[in-house]
């Protein structure tokens, strides 16, 4: 079981790492499917972890 | 064999060392690079179906599994790193092909290697704005005149009109919080560009879905003494309003890596 600092360094690192959407391409690029760059949809995963981060903070 | 797509990390200068025995997002050791134009972007090949949509959203929960992404992402970045500059890119960064991943190259070359020069010689560093949630509301009613006039009056009303006050002051503070909130963090932005003269990518509550605000800051690597300084100032100026920053880094530098910001 992580302690606290260490879930603390996890919940930043994914911050940092999952942001919200900025893609380096452009959004003109982005696509789904067949086609270029596929960034996939991350709004779930983000949801997750900006919850995560809120329970972190009201500890 | 399965179908795979590229799960990109970075984008460097040709010449770049590729990273060895670095534990790689799909747990295998598994980089390879692709060089166009005097640019190399770094990938591993991943299953197509493991990195699909609706695998990502089935895992999206586990914290484990994203943890491990997040550590290993961030294992390749660091020894990348090592070797010079990189343009990172963020998790999940996937092209469907080695072609359409040298296409981008190709396209996109004018605009990398104008970022990587924006990105030499310098690191990311993150200062989070915290407010102490009581510490907070009592600084506001010192802070904002209209709620410094309603406290005022709840001292001299008889009870039950206190009582009436005292939930109109709370209905206030709630509005007034979050124009105070911004008006710290622009405080704060300000002293980082007027200290350090660098990049500042300021982050609100609203846009980091209600978590803490925070300011993201390129520096010249041997600034760090000074952040830690200016930071300890700025922390020592909002103390009595249950204002604390923290800082951490350095980071790859994620929030200056994007066109938006190498177009400025």
């Amino acid at each position: 079981m992580p302690d606290q600092s260490q879930e603390l360094s996890l919940l930043e690192t994914l911050d940092h790492l999952l942001d919200r959407g900025v893609v380096i391409a452009g959004e003109a690029v982005i696509s789904i499917g067949d086609v270029d760059l596929l960034y996939l949809g991350l709004n779930i995963v983000l949801a997750n972890v900006d919850a995560l981060i809120r329970t972190t903070e009201r500890r | 064999m399965t179908p795979q797509v590229l799960y990109v990390y970075a984008i460097g200068r040709s010449g770049h060392t590729v990273p060895e025995r670095v534990e790689v997002v799909d747990g295998s050791d598994h980089i390879a690079a692709v060089d166009v134009d005097g640019l190399t972007a770094f990938y591993t090949a991943v299953d197509a179906v493991e990195f699909s949509q609706p695998v990502i959203d089935s895992r999206s929960k586990d914290v484990e599994w994203l943890g491990s992404i997040g550590y290993r992402h961030q294992s390749v970045m660091a020894a990348l790193m090592q070797g010079g500059t990189v343009i990172p890119l963020r998790a999940f960064t996937l092209f469907a092909s080695e072609t359409t991943l040298r296409n981008h190259l190709h396209s996109e070359r004018q605009l990398f290697k104008k970022i990587l020069e924006r990105l030499d010689g310098k690191q990311e560093w993150t200062l989070r704005i915290e407010f102490d949630p009581s510490r907070w509301s009592e600084a506001l009613v010192r802070r904002v005149d209209e709620l410094r006039r309603l406290a005022g009056e709840i001292d001299r009303a008889a009870a039950g009109k206190a009582f009436l006050l005292r939930k109109k002051l709370d209905e206030e503070k709630k509005r007034a919080s979050r124009e105070a909130e911004q008006k710290v963090v622009a405080e704060v932005e300000e002293a980082v560009a007027r200290r350090l003269a660098c990049d500042a990518v300021a982050e609100t509550r609203q846009q980091r879905s209600g978590a803490f605000p925070q300011i993201n800051v390129l520096i010249n690597r041997d600034e760090e003494a000074r952040l830690q300084e200016l930071r300890n100032e700025l922390e020592r100026r909002y103390d009595a309003d249950g204002v604390t920053l923290a800082l951490t880094g350095p980071w790859p530098p994620y929030s200056f890596a994007g066109t938006m910001n190498a177009e400025r």
